[in-house]
């Protein structure tokens, strides 16, 4: 049974090597010995249940659903979907159509409050199978498997009936080109031009926003094709990606209370923070375009210095060649500003936010079962399966996404060709991690138009202020349709 | 005043924009062959360094049918547009010729709305039709398909062919029949030759727009009758960043089949029978 | 009077299939949608309620919605007239020619033969600042370039350019087609009056192809109105709004992000009058001048 990470980490004698989970489907059909299970317990054979996923899901599940069929005998019909709203779409039109025609589905974290009304929760099941859930990571179940009315506001954790299992504990984190970081004329140019080391520190410990901004414009050599910041800050993207500037500040989506909360004075000094690298130029030219495999080659190619991405799409900086020349950080924070004085971005009043630590966006696909279903019990044998440590290790091995388990975070050979690990685990301790969107069944209804007002202030169409306003208006609309607080 | 200089110009004009034509159309295209050839499919600093990495890893990938629904995907799919497109031009070419050759109460009224079946924006046909579907079993069906896009492809076809026999001389229907050929007959001997070129043109787009169409494949499939369209979108992946080898490479062999298409039917499209010919 | 009552008989017989067709497929969707329209009923929530034409008043004050109209009418206005001339043009060409015509039209008709997706990908990728294909030629010629599609003035003639590319294909054929079913006597007539080249298109092929030329015309006009591929995938709507076309705000409101059935049916149906509108104009033109030259 796999220890827990807290007491991993408090261990003083260094990570152990806990014994994975079982990764049979059901306690109930394998026998002692090990034997292959007779049909008599196999109580589901031949049922076909059909599964919603995506990449890089769609490939590990084609990849060991023989060997759930194998052990269980039910067949699995993997249906491939792409992107988010293709995802999002399928989801509701099946799940609202009443059929019963796909039996689990794939989720986004903030799917979760918009979905759940559709789901089989989960805990009756958890208990007939005899389904130890302590390996998940804690806080991904709680944030993305668990919802309820009372917990519909959280910005970290969450809490609430379970209704999915989770296939990801995902984070994004900053990326930087370590080698470029440790070239001496580098480093002497920089510590020349702003008076201090270059350096990115390890986590917990973070750059402050202004160091951030030094970073960027020391690398920023067009001339050359480089630059220094590459993210997706295309239209349904932007939104996900200043979080960080916000995080950082105390500042989410709404109050404590559930008040939308997009317009505040914070919400903006960061938001002119986030639109300030553009101004200046130090993200590639069309950055208000790229989407996530834009930024994903601009940072493989050699084109910026420092990137944030989700965790799942470290796999190409995992390779051989590059797994040398990447370093993982945490995201900067508002802290004292160090070195040569840099002038602040317009609409920024002070480097320095009382209280600022460094927060980076969470999320975590997870699967549900479609109340519809014929075979629940089957479908439930299936999520099993999918966020099992087989199921999670080799997704780790290929894809880079690991699943959310301790045991597969403690993983040796995982861990070795996978050096963002410690940073990811880092994260998970204390309050670094904010959902990246919220979770709460309101809030996709919301996410389009609020997410291209603020893309219109990027685009320069609209001031700043004007923008976070009409974002605020737009939330709060939607808030009132659901009688939340506003 | 067809004066020799004058045909020269026009002549070397047209080639002009004939060849500005070309690189316009193909460019894109070899583009898109060339990214197909590549692992990733993304060529940045384009050198002739890249034809160092050409391989069909891409082909070898999407045509696999243990790992990806390609090959089903296209069987579907021809399927699918070919009921459509038999379907589409019998039924279009029996209403354009009804609209264009006889008189009956309320034909341009009729005529009228079944063209303006082609302006709902699909969006908003989609849930109801989509329900409608769920309660008929036809969701995920290739029968369930061929209706939507017949329904789809009719108001085209019916307008199209109405305005080609509607080009047609009366005397010529009239000679036949005068020749002592029923009405049927005349329409089959003498009136359908002369109207193949509407025929092909018909079955042509209807043909591609079975293959291309992307909103209802995407509600209307899920994996039985997935389409093409429906089997692309499952490349785009999201997080892992767009398998863009692969949708380049799949992109390059879809254009195939309806480029058979096209050589089998554009024979078709050239000048029929010569009116004065029939006259006299 | 007996050869009339067949003639009319046959006329719906021959119609039945094509009617039947169309109600059945049809009728179900627009009852439902029209019904809908008149409720704010948004699947995620169960929730309906009666607002009568309350959806179509807010339709009116959404900005949006009428942003969106106006880059859609931006759409039409510049890219009907494009794919019309370039493949009227191209179609009278390739008619005349007599050495490799086939391989030639076929090729034009490429860009049509790939999948809308891909063809957003593959333009999008070549739009792409200093990587992509577009950049990387003209750059070598020293000429500074706009950020394309990422650029608030520049996105939608770029996203113009890729429609154009890839729909001139469905005029040139149509028009292409009728241009071989046309007769050879009005040209012989034309040739012995000593008619120019320019006159005789205008005064006997274009007239004579007038209904062909309205039908490609209504059809890519009806098509162009609910522009959706291309703006999703290339930019997505953005910069901003400034690609955003009726149809995706459509989509976005009544299927993928939001599933308000009733405003997104209020929405269709505007559009749907708009396009109603505009084509009964036009089909009213086209009749009268064809009544005037038959008369």
């Amino acid at each position: 049974m796999a220890i827990g990470l807290y007491e991993w980490y408090q261990s003083t004698t260094g990570p152990v090597t806990p014994t994975p989970t079982a990764t049979t489907a059901a306690a109930t059909t394998t026998t002692a010995t090990g034997a292959a299970p007779t049909t008599a317990t196999k109580p589901f054979q031949g049922v076909t249940i059909a599964f919603f996923t995506l990449d890089p899901l769609t490939s590990v599940a084609n990849a060991m659903k023989a060997k759930f069929t194998e052990q269980t005998g039910i067949n699995v019909n993997v249906i491939a979907l792409g992107g988010t709203e293709v995802l999002n779409e399928k989801n509701l039109l099946e799940l609202t159509g009443h059929k019963g025609s796909i039996d689990v589905l794939t989720n986004f974290v903030w799917m979760i409050g918009q979905n759940s009304a559709f789901y089989v929760p989960l805990e009756p099941l958890v208990q007939k199978y005899n389904v130890d859930l302590s390996d998940y990571a804690a806080w991904v179940l709680d944030q993305s498997c668990r919802y309820d009315d009372e917990h519909k506001f959280t910005k970290r954790g969450g809490g609430g009936v379970l209704y999915t299992l989770p296939t990801g504990a995902d984070c994004a984190l900053l990326l930087y080109r370590k080698d470029w970081f440790s070239d001496p004329n580098e480093k002497a140019a920089f510590e020349a031009k702003y008076g201090y080391d270059l350096i990115v520190p390890n986590p917990p410990d973070a750059l402050t926003w202004k160091q951030f901004c030094d970073m960027l414009e020391f690398f920023t050599r067009p001339e050359k094709g480089i630059y220094g910041y590459a993210y997706a800050a295309d239209p349904y993207t932007f939104w996900e990606l200043w979080h960080p500037e916000a995080f950082s500040r105390g500042e989410y989506y709404t109050t404590d209370e559930g008040k939308p909360n997009l317009n505040s004075p914070g919400q903006l000094e960061a938001f002119n923070l986030a639109l300030h690298y553009h101004r200046q130029g130090w993200v590639p030219k069309g950055a208000s375009n790229m989407g996530y495999t834009e930024a994903q080659l601009w940072f493989k190619n050699g084109n910026v210095a420092i990137a944030q991405l989700w965790n799942m799409m470290y796999t190409e900086y995992t390779k051989p060649d590059f797994i040398d020349k990447v370093g993982y950080a945490f995201m900067p924070y508002w802290g004292k500003a160090i070195g040569t004085n840099r002038p602040l971005p317009p609409g920024v009043t002070s480097w320095e936010v009382p209280g600022s630590k460094p927060r980076m966006s969470s999320g975590g696909w997870n699967l549900g079962i479609n109340k519809d279903s014929k075979n629940p019990d089957a479908a439930f044998l299936w999520i099993q399966f999918a966020t099992s440590y087989e199921f999670g290790k080799y997704s780790g091995q290929n894809f880079s996404y690991f699943g959310a388990r301790y045991s597969i975070y403690q993983d040796p050979e995982l861990r070795k060709t996978n050096p963002w690990v410690d940073a990811a685990l880092e994260s998970w301790k204390g309050d670094y991690l904010w959902i990246c969107w919220m979770r709460t069944n309101a809030f996709p209804q919301a996410v389009d138009p609020v997410t291209r007002y603020m893309h219109e202030a990027l685009a320069g169409t609209k001031a700043p202020k004007e923008a976070l306003d009409a974002c605020q208006k737009a939330m709060v609309d939607v808030w009132k349709n659901f009688n939340y607080p506003t | 005043m067809n004066t020799p200089k004058l045909r020269i110009f026009e002549k070397t004009l047209s080639w002009i924009i004939v060849i500005f034509a070309m690189i316009f159309v193909l460019v894109p295209i070899a583009w898109l062959v060339i990214q197909s050839l590549t692992p990733s499919g993304f060529i940045v600093n384009i050198s002739l360094k890249i034809f160092e990495q050409v391989n069909l890893s891409n082909y070898a990938a999407v045509l696999d049918p243990s790992t990806s629904g390609f090959l089903g995907n296209v069987q579907n799919s021809i399927i699918i547009a070919a009921i459509s497109t038999a379907v589409t031009v019998s039924l279009g070419s029996s209403s354009g010729y009804a609209f264009a050759k006889l008189r009956f109460r309320g034909s341009s009224d009729v005529k009228t709305w079944i063209l303006s079946m082609r302006f709902f924006p699909p969006i908003s046909i989609v849930i109801p039709l989509y329900l409608l579907w769920g309660s008929l079993g036809l969701t995920d069906t290739i029968a369930g398909m061929v209706l939507v896009y017949t329904a789809l492809n009719l108001p085209f076809s019916v307008w199209l062919m109405s305005s080609f026999f509607e080009d047609l001389p009366v005397e010529i229907e009239e000679a036949a029949m005068v020749d002592g050929c029923s009405r049927l007959q005349a329409f089959r001997r003498v009136v359908m030759p002369l109207v193949t070129g509407g025929l092909a043109v018909t079955a042509l787009f209807t043909f591609i727009m079975c293959w291309n169409e992307f909103i209802f494949a995407l509600a209307l499939t899920s994996d039985k009758a997935a389409t093409v369209t429906r089997g692309l979108t499952g490349m785009i992946g999201m997080y892992g960043g767009l398998r863009w080898g692969q949708m380049s490479a799949a992109g390059v062999l879809l254009v195939l089949p309806i480029l058979v298409a096209v050589f089998l039917l554009q024979r078709h499209i050239v000048r029929g029978m010569t009116f004065g010919a029939v006259k006299a | 009077m007996r050869e009339k009552t067949k003639s009319e008989l046959l006329g719906y017989l021959l119609n039945a299939p094509t009617i039947a067709m169309l109600l059945f497929m049809g009728i179900f969707p627009l009852l439902y949608s029209t019904y809908f329209s008149f409720f704010d009923y948004r699947i995620i929530t169960q929730s309906s309620t009666f607002v009568g034409v309350g959806n179509y008043v807010s339709a009116f004050q959404d900005s949006i919605f009428l942003s969106s109209l106006g880059v859609t009418g931006t759409y039409i206005l510049v890219a009907l007239p494009l794919e019309l001339t370039l493949g009227f043009t191209l179609a009278l060409i390739t008619n005349q020619m007599t050495k490799g015509a086939s391989i030639i039209r076929v090729v034009f008709m490429i860009p049509l033969m790939v999948a809308p997706l891909v063809a957003g990908y593959l333009w999008r990728f070549m739009y792409w600042p200093d990587m992509g294909l577009i950049d990387t030629i003209i750059h070598r010629f020293g000429i500074q370039t706009p950020a394309w599609v990422a650029d608030p003035q520049t996105a939608l003639p770029s996203l113009i350019v890729i429609d154009v590319w890839q729909s001139t294909p469905f005029m040139f054929l149509i028009l292409l087609a009728g241009l071989q079913a046309l007769p050879r006597d009005p040209y012989e007539a034309a040739m012995i009056d000593g008619a120019s080249r320019l006159q005789v298109l205008r005064y006997v092929t274009v007239p004579m192809m007038k209904t062909i030329i309205a039908v490609a015309i209504l059809f890519r006009f009806s098509d162009l109105m609910k522009i959706f591929d291309q703006p999703l995938i290339v930019t997505d709507g953005g910069p901003g709004f400034s690609t955003y076309t009726a149809s995706l705000y459509i989509y976005r409101v009544g299927l993928s992000e939001q599933f308000r059935v009733g405003y997104g049916a209020a929405l269709s149906w505007i559009l749907n009058i708009i396009t109603m509108v505009a084509v009964m104009i036009f089909i009213r033109r086209i009749f009268v001048s064809r009544e005037k030259r038959s008369s």
